[in-house]
């Protein structure tokens, strides 16, 4: 089983190992697949977008290139042949070969005028003799001007030698108006250009206009007549072209355009860099801080794009040559390449690598974690396993040892009965004097014995405990009197160091319902633990008992000392509620409250909780203390085990010693509501229910149950009788009035003996008076004859109630004397004085306690040498004229002791055994008991016949005979026999008794070598056997058992 | 005085079976008994015991040699000596018994095989006290002496 436990755990454990291992790789696995899919599609893409904007970029920009040629193209292009029409118009003018201003001004101005009015954007028109004879027309700031050179000045040296003049004309006709002002000649015959067209018929050229301060540059077109009598010149202006060309959207790329000769035309915006031509190819410096860079194309560049790389940024440029109205232009475009598809690829990149981090960050924490909470869960799972086995092996141990213990209690028990046996032996030869010290040592052995006996009953009980297997007996027993047989026990052993033990009931609940069912051997053991206890820790002082029952379902927090006022008014209260519904609910549970309050070193604070744990003792008070400290933890085992709790109840500041207090429940047994008053009558009980009065508020000296204040509830009045204590205990004194208090009865306590005299003369007065009282009036009431004894000294009566005599019975006087308190025959005279002064007819009882022998003689004298209390206390109360007057019938010690005569006398017995000797020896014994005819039988089957014949005999003999008799009084059983055991042959006896009718009943006695409250003792019990005794007819023990047999029988018939 | 110096080992005898644990307070108690009526109820029983106790152990022995022991029959022989040397007070041999049937229990054939060894021992043992108790009994009767009773301790 275990194996295979372990072997799973390992499997599991394994499993648990792997795991992680295995998420790993399911991790990497997704994370490749996952990742490698976005990864694809993104290069696609951006491949994609890549090409696509590259595409678009190229025809962006060829686009751009193309418009940049066709404003080119469109721009002027008439020009030549504009000019090539008007020279020709002006030839046709000029017919005769020599030319004056004269002619010019009339023939060919108009036409001039003409061309300048008609064609469009021009903006001068010219005409140039080949002399130098000039006349145009010119735009100059928004206004035409004509330009002339006039010949008729003062200089007529030679050619070209010409006086200009500039003259507004009539914008309509072009007729000159105003004056003429002298300008700036300028000799244009030797001008290249003129020259150029001289030789090549046309010429056009980019360069500023002719006359005039504010000359523009201009595409110029020169024509030379044919009948080379001078050229034609149209100008227009560049300025046009540039406003076309800054009308075009260049995307974010710049144009240059210059001329052959390196004159810029357009220098657009710069690059922050400077531009220059320089052999034809373009260069363009660019001043950064410190350097001097500068880059150049080749001039002829071709179309397609061209990278260049100005400070850092990167170009792209496209040339071309660039026609305008015949002028060969070249230009430039360039284009900032801003690298728009390496970002493209760096960003998807980074965005890759991203995600890759991520996807693998991600994972790696997770399986970092998976790791450590696996290997966390692997941990504890370890040490839960080692922990089962521990707990395992440690449950078995336990287990091996409670049983090691029960099987060596028996051996060693047995050597202790041995030892205990021999010494008893040793004591009584003959040769261990009395008085020596072999006889010491022989009572210290014994005492040693004893002690070991009790350590070892109290080592197995723990081990019963804890092994579960201790279990409660269910028997009737007498609560009262198992509580003062504990106290008795004990009390000798504390009245030797001093100490007293005094038993208080309370309020007498528990004498109500005493008679319980429960596990009454383990309620003794746990008094009989605590009380040792007290005993033992107490120097000096008293214990003092206190029992009293309450109803299970109050709530009622247990009485103590220290309550106040208040909560015991509400208790009251509550008390009262559930004696009315007492009755209603089924309260056969009673709570029993024990309390044993010492006057010992006490527990320290700290110590409280531990002292109720096993093996803990106390180790400041335990100075040369023996024991093994299971003591307390075995109480509250048991105390637990009857549904009930322990605790230390704190004393009241000053209070030495310590309390402990405890409840149990015990069902009451059923029949003790019925039985209650024989019982206590049985018992020497009182009636407390006979007496109903109405106490005096001096009740609550000290806690008191408000229960007894609903059963002394008011009622009839009567005379009661005095009760005086002389008691050497001050503890003691104190219970015992309060406890005869409550019963409604006067108290007088004495407290030393030399004020016994004083008191009984004041008592003495009373009644005098009293009776005289009564004589004289004739009456029964009297109030006067009540005086107070309060103030008198070391006498303290506090019971004042006024009183009447109703019943016939007149009040006595019951003495309870300490004669250990003085001399007693001093007391004695004291007492006899007292009785001597009584009226006639008044009675005076005295008891004494631990008087000497022999004084019982005297009349009214009883001795009582138990400790005062509990059923003592009640039998002596009985005596009261109250509670019956009945003299206690057995005062002195000793357990009852029937004599042998008396139960077995004349009996029938049958003694079933199979065992030859043991058979004749109880015979033997049976027979010196009384026993008139002893049957023997050898085996069970043999005493069922015997029975069964006897039966179908009387059947046949005696039919209709009323009178029942049995064959055999007793049968005594042994259980173990072979062929038919004991228990069988009782059940086949119980059925034929059964069959027969008529309730027939032959009391069947158990004989086993086993312990009472065996298993087997039980068995016996369930079998139908009356009662079960040990083997070795012990003589006590079988009278006990015949008594109880015969008191069944006797509840049996009634 | 040789009566009296008889009476006194008698005595001696007796208390020293008692000291060795031979005999326990039952056998005080089987004195007791004997009275005027049934002079000889010691004697007898004990007679009775030497002989159950004999054909006991040698139905004992019988059954334990045997191949297969049978515990259900050793048993309840066991337990008979058990109650006889009880009833008489041969505690000795009760205590090998007591330990004899753990055995027989545990169905421990070596161990019952020392047990019958340890309980023929104390028997013999016993029976031979006993007898030599007897003897001397006899001899006082004989020379016209009381058998002092022993002092009751139980």
């Amino acid at each position: 089983m275990v194996v295979a436990f372990s072997e799973m755990m390992v499997r599991i454990r394994k499993l648990v190992t792997s795991r992680p291992i295995f998420v790993i790789f399911v991790l990497a696995f997704l994370v490749f697949v996952f990742g490698c899919i976005p990864v694809t599609i993104w290069r696609r893409t951006t491949k994609d977008v890549t090409n696509e904007i590259a595409s678009i970029t190229e025809d962006l920009q060829s686009s751009l290139v193309s418009e940049v040629e066709n404003i080119g193209k469109f721009t002027y292009q008439k020009t030549s042949s504009s000019t090539t029409g008007l020279a020709r118009i002006i030839d046709s003018y000029l017919t005769n070969n020599d030319i004056h201003f004269k002619n010019i001004q009339t023939q060919i101005a108009p036409v001039l005028f003409q061309a300048y009015s008609t064609i469009p954007q021009v903006s001068q028109v010219l005409y140039v003799s080949t002399d130098g004879l000039l006349f145009s027309y010119k735009t100059e700031l928004n206004a035409s001007v004509a330009v002339f050179a006039n010949s008729s000045s003062s200089n007529s040296s030679g050619k070209g030698d010409y006086t200009w003049y500039k003259q507004t004309i009539d914008q309509i006709t072009g007729r000159l108006i105003g004056n003429a002002t002298k300008i700036k000649p300028v000799d244009v015959t030797h001008k290249d250009w003129f020259q150029a067209a001289q030789r090549n018929h046309t010429m056009t050229f980019v360069g500023a206009g002719l006359g005039g301060e504010v000359n523009e540059t201009m595409f110029q077109c020169v024509v030379s007549l044919d009948s080379k009598k001078g050229v034609v010149l149209l100008g227009f202006p560049v300025k046009t072209l540039i406003g076309t060309l800054n009308h075009l959207d260049l995307q974010g790329g710049q144009l240059y355009l210059w001329t052959k000769e390196g004159t810029l035309i357009v220098p657009e915006s710069s690059l922050n860099a400077t531009f220059f031509t320089s052999n034809g190819s373009i260069c363009f410096r660019r001043e950064s801080s410190r350097t001097l860079s500068s880059h150049c194309i080749h001039g002829n560049c071709s179309s397609s794009a061209y990278q260049v790389v100005i400070g850092g940024s990167k170009l792209q440029a496209f040339c071309s040559v660039l026609e305008v109205s015949g002028v060969p232009l070249r230009y430039t475009l360039m284009f900032p390449n801003k690298e728009r598809t390496p970002s493209i690829g760096s960003a998807s990149l980074y965005l890759l690598v991203a995600a890759m981090f991520l996807g693998l960050c991600w994972p790696l924490g997770f399986v970092y974690f998976m790791v450590n909470a696996a290997g966390r869960e692997m941990h504890m799972r370890a040490t839960l396993i080692n922990q089962m086995e521990a707990t395992q092996q440690a449950e078995r141990k336990s287990m091996n040892k409670s049983e090691a213990f029960a099987r060596a209690s028996h051996d060693i028990r047995g050597s202790l009965a041995g030892i205990t046996g021999l010494i008893d032996i040793c004591h009584d030869s003959e040769e261990v004097r009395h008085g020596s010290e072999l006889e010491t040592s022989l009572k210290l052995v014994n005492g040693c014995t004893k002690d070991l006996l009790d350590l070892l009953n109290s080592v197995l009980d723990t081990s019963k405990i804890e092994s579960g297997k201790m279990q409660l007996k269910e028997e009737e027993f007498n609560l009262a009197k198992l509580v003062e047989d504990v106290i008795d026990f004990f009390h000798p052993v504390a009245m030797k160091k001093g100490v007293d033990v005094v038993l208080d009931m309370h309020d007498g609940s528990v004498f109500k319902c005493s008679n319980v069912r429960g596990d009454g051997g383990k309620l003794k053991q746990i008094l009989n633990n605590l009380v040792s206890n007290a005993v033992k820790f107490t120097v000096e002082g008293h214990i003092l008992i206190r029992a009293w029952a309450q109803r299970t379902s109050s709530n009622v927090v247990l009485a103590s000392d220290n309550e106040g006022g208040l909560s015991k008014f509400s208790k009251c209260i509550k008390n009262k509620d559930q004696s009315s519904t007492s009755r209603r609910d089924n309260g056969n549970m009673m709570e029993f409250v024990f309390e044993v309050d010492d006057t010992g070193k006490g527990i320290p604070m700290e110590m409280r909780k531990s002292v109720f744990e096993n093996y803990v003792q106390v180790r400041e008070t335990d100075q040369g203390q023996q024991g093994t400290g299971l003591g307390l933890g075995i109480v509250q085992s048991l105390v637990r085990l009857m549904g009930g709790e322990i605790r230390i109840i704190d004393k009241a500041m000053g209070e030495k010693g310590t309390c402990f207090q405890f409840n149990v429940l015990l069902s009451v047994a059923s029949e003790s509501q019925l039985s209650r008053q024989d019982m206590e009558l049985e018992e020497g009980n009182y009636k407390p229910w006979a007496i109903k009065t109405s106490l005096g508020g001096s009740m609550s000296i000290r806690n008191m149950s408000p229960r007894l204040h609903n059963w002394l509830s008011s009622s009839p009045k009567q005379e009661r009788s005095r009760v005086v204590l002389l008691l050497k205990d001050g503890e003691r004194r104190k219970v015992t009035e309060k406890y005869i208090k409550s019963l409604g009865i006067k108290v007088t306590v004495v407290e030393k003996w030399e004020h016994l005299n004083h008191a009984l003369e004041r008592l003495l007065g009373f009644s005098r008076q009293g009776s005289m009282g009564r004589a004289e009036c004739g009456s029964l009431s009297s109030s006067s004859r009540e005086l107070p004894l309060i103030g008198m000294d070391g006498i303290d009566s506090r019971s004042q109630t006024p009183k009447r005599t109703r019943h016939g019975f007149s009040p006595a006087f019951l003495l309870v004397i300490d004669a250990e308190t003085g001399d007693f025959l001093e007391l004695h005279d004291i007492v006899e004085q007292f009785r001597r002064g009584l009226h006639h007819g008044q009675s005076c009882k005295v008891v004494w306690l631990n008087g000497p022998s022999g004084s019982e003689s005297l009349e009214g004298n009883i001795i009582c040498s138990k400790p005062l209390h509990g059923s003592c206390l009640n039998r002596v109360l009985k005596m009261l004229p109250e509670f019956g007057g009945t003299e206690p019938k057995e005062d002195k010690q000793g357990a009852f002791k029937p004599s042998e005569d008396e139960f077995l006398s004349g009996k029938r017995v049958m003694v079933v055994d199979d065992n030859r000797i043991t058979s004749s020896v109880a015979t033997r014994k049976l027979k010196k008991m009384g026993v008139s005819e002893v049957k023997q039988c050898y085996s069970g089957k043999e005493a069922v016949n015997l029975v069964s014949k006897w039966l179908t005999q009387r059947e046949l003999e005696e039919e209709g005979s009323t009178q029942m008799f049995l064959p055999f009084d007793y049968i005594f059983m042994d259980c173990q026999m072979p062929e038919m055991d004991g228990y069988e042959a009782t059940r086949e006896i119980r059925k034929m008794e059964e069959q027969y009718g008529g309730g027939l009943h032959i009391p069947i006695i158990a004989v086993s070598g086993h312990d009472h409250g065996s298993r087997e003792a039980i068995e016996t019990i369930q079998a139908g056997m009356d009662a079960f005794m040990e083997k070795h007819l012990n003589h006590d023990q079988l009278a006990k058992v015949i008594r109880e047999i015969t008191k069944q029988g006797m509840g049996s018939l009634n | 005085m040789e009566l009296v110096q008889m009476q006194k080992s008698l005595q001696d005898y007796t208390k020293s079976l008692f000291l060795e644990g031979v005999l326990d307070s039952q056998f005080l108690q089987l004195q007791q008994l004997q009275d005027e009526s049934n002079p000889d109820f010691v004697s007898q029983v004990v007679t009775l015991f030497f002989q159950d106790s004999d054909r006991i152990l040698n139905d004992l022995s019988l059954s334990l040699d045997q191949q297969v022991v049978d515990f259900k029959k050793v048993d309840p022989h066991v337990h008979q000596l058990k109650g006889s040397s009880s009833s008489i007070g041969a505690q000795r041999v009760k205590n090998a018994c007591v330990v004899f049937r753990t055995f027989c229990e545990q169905q421990n054939v070596e161990g019952c095989h020392r047990c019958l060894q340890q309980v023929k021992q104390e028997y013999y043992l016993v029976k031979n006290r006993l007898e030599t108790l007897f003897k001397l009994e006899q001899q006082i009767v004989a020379s016209g002496g009381v058998i002092p009773a022993m002092e009751l301790g139980f």
